[in-house]
This record gives C-alpha cells, structure tokens and sequence, in this order.
C-alpha cells in the first residue's frame, strides 16, 4: 500500500479558506462594482480550484475540463455583465 | 495514475460518467437562478441591500469554511481510498459529514433568527429568492450527507472494489459541486453590494 499525497489538496484548501476570509473583508468596505466584480471575480476562482483539484478535472478528458471551464468563465461573465449593464 | 489500483486502467474521470452529466445539469439550472437574481435586483438595489445587510455575515462566513473544509476531507478521502486505504478514509468522511451537518446547523440558525425578526415588505422579493434559493441547495446538502454517510458506511475493507470506488468518487463530485454552488451562492447574497 503506498501513501496517498495531500500536498496539493490542502494547499488547495488553505487557499479557499483565505480567499473567502479576504473576500468578505473586502465586501464590508462601501463597494463600487468594480470591487463587486472583484468579489465575483475570486469566487469564481474558488470555483475553478474546487472544480480542478478537488473534483480533478484537472487529470479528465479535455473534453470534460473544457465543458466545466466553460460554464466557469460563461457564468463569471453573465453575471460580471449584468452587474455592470445593469 | 492512481486510478490504476483500482483496476480501472486508462479512466480518467472520476466516478460515472452520468454522474458528471447531472452535475453539469445543476450547475446550469444554477446559473438561471443566479441571474435571474440579479436581473430582479437591478430593479430595486436599495430594497434588496436592506435585506442584504440584515443578513449573519459571519454564520454564512463560517459556513463556507465549513463546506470547504468537508469538500477538501472528501478530496482526501477519494485519494486515501485510492491507494488502497480504505479504512484510513472513512474517518476522513467522518469528519466531513460532520462539517457538513455543521454547515446545515449554521443555515437553520439563520433562517429561525430571520423568521423571529420578520421580513419587511420592501425586503420580501430578496428574501423569497434568499429562501427558495438556499433552501434548495440546503436540500442538496442532505442529499449529500445521506450520500457520504452510506458511502462511509460500505467501507468494509481497505481496498474497494473498482466499482465502490467510483461510486464513492462519484459522491465525492457531488459534494464538490454543493460546495461550488454555495460558493457562488454566498458571494450573491452576502459579498456583492
């Protein structure tokens, strides 16, 4: 039996964690949509990190990352959209 | 590649592949919710950060930690189960549910204190999406939980079957994905102002 390695996962994690402790101190200021962009903008990094690493698309068919990629950047762009149009 | 012990030789994506395709389904009906919220917000921006401000901050806060915290014991789960340690993960997933059940305590502490303070006229149309959208992802929570807590509870030996252990890394993608929705949730309703 050899060891799992968790190296990457908790790095991963350690990441998260400090992006959402960053990302709501930064949403306490006043905000301008250009900070709520930014806000949106780390979220969907989050996104993206629990998708690869967690989910590990990063070792799926392209395909797969693609499609998930995707609707990362369609979504983030959708609602980055809306908030500045809108 | 670690799949390899697993007796699945050249597969790549975790779990089924059907699995994969409800997820994206979610994810996408997700992303409906999500817009249309903020399509109804640009309507009323003053009434809906009246409802905003009124909600816990920090309980949502530290449940995002804790869904992150039990998706990364998940992710380690799958890995340790890998490798033929079955037996070291189930604790791991443990601790997971536990994180996850914490997540649920913190999401009904908030809704019984908003349903003491009441609602306001003005903030009734941002806390009718507030509910019905994180009452389904807290729907989607206890799926999950009854998920992980059978996938714990067939852990019987320390290498699993190629078989369990799909299953237990299509439950793992399931997880992965109430935490992504929530991700996406918390900084709608708490962060952007």
């Amino acid at each position: 039996m050899m060891a799992a390695s968790h190296f990457k996962t908790t790095l991963v994690w350690i990441i998260l964690c400090l992006t959402t402790v960053f990302s709501v101190g930064a949403s306490g200021e006043p905000t301008d949509v250009r900070l709520a962009i930014a806000v949106l903008g780390a979220a969907f990094v989050k996104v993206f990190l629990v998708m690869h690493y967690f989910m590990e698309l990063d070792e799926a068919p392209p395909l797969w990352r693609g499609v998930f990629a995707g609707w990362t950047v369609i979504v983030f762009s959708v609602l980055s959209g809306l908030l500045l149009i809108l | 590649m670690s799949h390899a012990s697993s007796g699945v030789q050249g597969r790549r994506l975790p779990g089924e592949e059907g699995v994969w395709m409800f997820v994206l389904g979610d994810l996408v009906i997700f992303a409906i919710f999500f817009v249309t919220y903020l399509v109804y917000r640009a309507e009323a921006p003053g009434a809906y950060a009246a409802g905003q401000a009124s909600l816990n901050v920090t309980i949502g806060t530290l449940n995002t930690l804790a869904l992150l915290t039990s998706s990364w014991l998940v992710a380690r789960a799958v890995k340790t189960a890998r490798v033929g340690a079955a037996f070291k993960a189930r604790p791991q997933l443990v601790m997971a549910i536990g994180f996850g059940i914490a997540f649920l305590a913190g999401k009904i502490t908030e809704y019984v204190q908003k349903a003491r303070g009441g609602v306001g006229a003005e903030e009734a149309e941002f806390f009718m999406f507030y509910f019905v959208f994180t009452g389904i992802h807290f729907v989607h929570v206890l799926i999950g939980l009854v998920l992980l807590s059978l996938l714990a509870a067939s852990i019987k030996t320390d290498t699993l079957v190629a078989g369990r252990l799909r299953l237990l890394e299509g439950g793992g993608v399931y997880w992965h994905m109430v935490d992504i929705l929530w991700i996406v949730l918390f900084t709608l309703f708490y962060l952007i102002r």
